[in-house]
């Protein structure tokens, strides 16, 4: 019986809330097309050289745990659902129906809403999983093939997740109308917006200011007494930073003055907005600074992340309070343009009737999607940094190298020499056939090198061409006297130009060497050249490397067959153990790469970052899309009485339209508009400052392609929520 | 006098095939330009469902209704919205202000939507606004002012475009004693002033006492009509009294 009135009820109030249902359904189809690759069915349908354990063990955690931001829409829009059926309950208590019976019939209603998301979502799902299956495949460079990806356990976990999700959202409905009165349900009036954003607002203000109070202080403390040390520079930047602190925290005062007293405070809002935007600037700006100030032992660790947290919590607070202070800006501007208002008074009126609550809404939503572009336009590029450094990592089978004696990350290294017939009678015992094996030294260029703290080494000219003829690459030759450069792939042209401005020569013993013409490579040559963050080694005559002293050992194989997983493990385990024993502190003394875990890790760990990030960014911008076009839907259906006024004076339905497109556009625009701006910043801040880690992998152009693509995916979802929303809000004010 | 609004033979019906309600039934009068005119009648009498059919809100499923010498009956459904707005004035019982808009804005919303130039609306307002005594809270807010003073605004909103016809629908029936009585003279005042066409539907003897003619209705048709002629307000609305208590209404609706 109370299922039959739930679902009645649902009905009736079924295009209210169709695209709340659409975004679940959507969201639930996400959910499993990205949770069906961890099955394990779908991995039993795999090829054996791909293992994808430590993949599913991540995702398994990351994508339940990501969808918790859902959550938010579904307590909103429940909250809203309550507030509008206020009056219903109370009648129904009225005639005798008992509080927990209400509130039962209150969750059959939200629930089967919720029911049949779900299961419309995971029939989504299965077809949106081939997607995902044919990423992970093309990821591991197997091919793609079609298979139905009806899986018994992602369903099960499906159903458990947002079912349970539902269950507890309307035990918490249920709590709340347990303890409303009747007579508050009876006399409640429907608003468009609580009033608790106003509070939470306040909230996230003074937040702000205590955390302003603490930073300014903690400088205070850390900073003056080495102020007079540092060079004129940190001082500016830091100084300024400090008075702006000092300025935002007047703004909040009177800020929070003005919300005490009930005040417009249009005035402190702008005054507060354009303050947190220049302390924000120089937090980011100082954080550098203070980062250096941390690895030179000057300053407290914390100071790493500090600036840049106290950066995110301002921003939050900014870009709320940027909507306020616009919009009060926007209409005193309108005020003034009497044309433009006068032909525009309904949408004026529409405007500022809730612009207060609603800026507060299209700033945290703006936050939210500024992160997911922000995240899912830079991943890309991310990937392919991680795929190209790891292409040139794992470029050989089997790779044991030491670490250099001296000083290395801090950590006192002593002198490991390794056996290297030791690995190849470990290897013949294990049965792992050897198709080529190259073992080799790198030197130290000077004695006084060793106690360097990242001296540039050395390896003869002959030990580099094996490297290069084991990669696949032609070997070199070394003119009379000379030296070349091998440099580590993300190395760009220009600091190699400069290092052979500043170095055009080394001077070895007595022997002095000129660096040859077109004497820089890029080779992938593995990762044992390269052990001290140091990114070149100079390649050097072999007859000049004889009276060197030797810094670390290199071996490297090529094997007959590609080794299964289970057996790199335990090759890895042993050889490990191995590596331990010979140093002293049996930590740091080498390491050992072998291709199929490299590849395995390196490529599950891409492919988490990739799949997640992707994850969270679409539910980020459906979930923000869906609540401002809930938030337009619920004001047509709340003041449904303002659109037939008008219509009644005689607006035609051209009028009308251009009323509710610009009504809804408005926000639509602005909010796609501003997070377009503010994301398309922050990339380029990225773009520009990691230049030299992914430039080498990813082509600028790709770089700009890709993140070009993700903005036009978008605008195409915002657009798509826009006309369901336009067309929605139609439909709830027609007579 | 020219004929603003004439009716003849309409009929309404309600319902679906087996429970079909005849709410208007073969109903037709006049109005002349410049007349202000009452329609009485009980609850279910057809009342609103008239003023609703000749508002071009609901449509008449028999019948023709004139208005300025067009049959607005043969409409389009675009052509509607633009005679609605030119053309009828609209007065309702719960005023139908936007909360959103100053009472200002509220009658410049009705010059916005008739696309009159921002300098003659200006000066329309503030002339109607001296004219209806609202000159003072025009900068103020619908839920700033009192009821009579909404539907004061509401009344300027209805009459400053000039209409055809003002349209009335219970204009009283939210307001006290005093400002009712207020809004009645004005009514009156607007009447003969500026020679507005005014049509009122109300159940309220008093307030229909302030009109020049009353149409009774029961049942969904024309039941009598009575005119004011040279009676003063006082024997007028005495003689609404006795017509309804013929037309069967009760005591509550005499004041």
């Amino acid at each position: 019986m109370y299922a039959k009135l739930a679902l009645r009820s649902l009905k009736r109030s079924v295009k209210d809330y169709s695209i709340y249902v659409l975004t679940l359904v959507l969201v639930v189809g996400l959910f499993y097309s990205f949770l069906s690759v961890t099955s394990p069915y779908y991995a039993a349908q795999l090829p054996i050289s791909i293992n994808l354990s430590y993949l599913s063990q991540e995702m398994g955690k990351l994508i339940p745990g990501s969808t918790i931001l859902l959550s938010f829409l579904i307590v909103y829009v429940n909250s809203y659902i309550m507030r509008r059926k206020q009056k219903e309950f109370a009648l129904e208590l009225m005639i005798g129906m008992e509080r927990t019976k209400v509130g039962l019939l209150f969750f059959l209603e939200t629930f089967w809403m919720g029911a049949i998301a779900v299961i419309a979502g995971i029939l989504l799902g299965i077809f949106g999983s081939q997607i995902i299956s044919s990423i992970v495949l093309k990821s591991f460079g197997e091919p793609f093939w079609l298979r139905l990806a009806v899986y018994p356990d992602t369903i099960g976990w499906t159903l458990l997740f947002f079912w349970g999700l539902f269950f507890l959202v309307g035990f918490m409905n249920m709590r709340v109308l347990k303890k409303k009165h009747l007579l508050s349900m009876l006399s409640s009036v429907e608003c468009g917006n609580s009033k608790k954003w106003d509070r939470s607002i306040q909230g996230i203000v003074i937040a702000a200011f205590f955390l302003t109070l603490l930073v300014e202080s903690l400088l205070c403390r850390e900073m003056l007494p080495i102020i007079m040390r540092v060079s004129a520079k940190i001082r500016i930047y830091v100084g300024l930073w400090m008075v702006t602190m000092l300025l935002l925290a007047v703004c909040v005062l009177w800020f929070l003055k003005k919300c005490y007293k009930n005040q417009e405070s249009g005035k402190a809002e702008a005054a507060l907005t354009a303050a947190s935007f220049v302390d924000i600037g120089l937090a980011f700006a100082c954080a550098g600074i203070l980062e250096d100030g941390v690895k030179q032992g000057a300053l407290p660790e914390y100071w790493i992340m500090l600036p840049y947290f106290y950066g995110a919590v301002c921003l939050v607070m900014a870009v709320i309070l940027f909507y306020t202070s616009v919009s009060w800006l926007a209409l005193n501007r309108i005020e003034y343009q009497k044309t433009g208002k006068y032909r525009n008074l309904f949408l004026f009126g529409q405007i500022r009737s809730n612009i207060r609550a609603i800026s507060k809404t299209m700033g945290i939503i703006t936050v939210a999607m500024v992160t997911g572009l922000v995240i899912t336009g830079w991943m890309p590029t991310l990937s392919g940094e991680m795929e190209g450094y790891l292409k040139e990592r794992s470029v050989y089978d089997l790779q044991i190298f030491t670490v250099r004696h001296g000083v290395e990350q801090g950590k006192e290294n002593k002198r490991i020499a390794l056996d290297f017939s030791y690995i190849a009678d470990y290897l013949k015992d294990r049965q792992v056939a050897v198709k080529s094996e190259i073992r080799i030294h790198s030197y130290y260029l000077q004695e006084e090198d060793e106690q360097e703290e990242k001296p540039i080494l050395g390896i003869a000219v002959s030990d580099y061409n094996k490297l290069r003829t084991l990669s696949g690459e032609k070997a070199i030759v070394l003119s009379d006297n000379s030296f070349a450069l091998q440099w580590e792939k993300k190395v760009i042209p220009k600091d190699m130009q400069a290092f052979d401005e500043k170095y055009p020569s080394v001077r070895i013993g007595n022997t002095q060497l000129n660096k040859m013409a077109d004497g820089n490579y890029q080779t992938s040559v593995g990762m044992g050249l390269f052990t001290g963050n140091v990114k070149a080694v100079y390649i050097l005559p072999d007859a000049v490397c004889e009276g060197l002293k030797t810094a670390t050992d290199y071996y490297v194989a090529n094997l007959e067959e590609v080794l299964s997983i289970e057996k790199a493990e335990k090759i890895n385990e042993e050889m490990s153990v191995w590596l331990e024993a010979l140093s002293e502190n049996r930590q740091g003394s080498g390491y050992i790469r072998l291709k199929t875990l490299q590849l395995n890790q390196g490529i599950s760990n891409t492919l988490i970052q990739r799949l997640c990030t992707t994850y969270i960014s679409l539910i980020l911008i459906i979930v923000c899309a869906t609540i401002i076009a809930l938030q337009q839907i619920m004001d047509a259906a709340e003041h449904k009485k303002r659109f037939l006024i008008i219509k009644k004076l005689g607006a035609d339905e051209k009028q009308m339209n251009q009323v509710v497109n610009r009504q809804v556009g408005l926000w639509f625009v602005v909010s796609t508009g501003i997070s377009s701006i503010v994301s398309m910043g922050i990339l380029t801040v990225i773009c520009v400052k990691s230049y030299r880690n992914y430039i080498n992998y990813v082509p600028l152009g790709e770089v700009l392609w890709k993140i070009g693509l993700v903005y036009l995916l978008f605008w195409l979802i915002m657009m798509a929520y826009f006309a369901a929303a336009c067309n929605l809000f139609k439909k709830n004010i027609e007579v | 006098m020219d004929n603003i609004l004439r009716i003849e033979h309409i009929e309404k019906f309600y319902g679906s095939r087996g429970n079909v309600v005849k709410a208007l039934d073969d109903i037709s009068f006049k109005v002349a330009e410049g007349e202000f005119s009452g329609i009485m009648g009980p609850s279910g009498s057809g009342k609103t469902t008239l003023l609703n059919c000749i508002s071009t809100i609901d449509m008449v499923s028999a019948g023709n209704i004139y208005i300025g010498g067009k049959n607005i009956t043969e409409l389009k459904e675009k052509e509607m919205a633009r005679f609605r707005r030119e053309n009828l004035g609209f007065i309702f019982q719960d005023y139908s202000l936007l909360e959103t808009l100053s009472i200002k804005e509220n009658i410049e919303l009705m010059l916005s939507v008739n696309q009159v130039s921002v300098d003659e609306a200006e000066e329309k307002i503030l002339k109607i606004a001296e004219e209806l005594g609202i000159s003072g809270i025009l900068e103020k807010f619908p839920n700033e002012v009192s009821g009579g003073e909404s539907q004061r605004c509401a009344c300027a909103r209805a009459m400053v475009n000039k209409p055809k016809i003002v349209l009335a629908d219970e204009p009283t029936g939210a307001l006290d004693s005093h400002s009712s009585k207020l809004l009645l003279q004005l009514f009156e005042k607007m009447n003969e002033r500026r020679n507005v066409t005014i049509l009122m539907v109300t159940h309220d003897a008093f307030t229909a006492s302030y009109a020049k003619r009353i149409l009774f209705l029961k049942d969904g048709r024309v039941f009598t009509e009575i005119r004011r002629g040279s009676k003063n307000r006082k024997e007028f609305f005495n003689e609404i009294l006795d017509v309804m208590a013929v037309l069967g209404g009760d005591l509550s609706d005499v004041r």
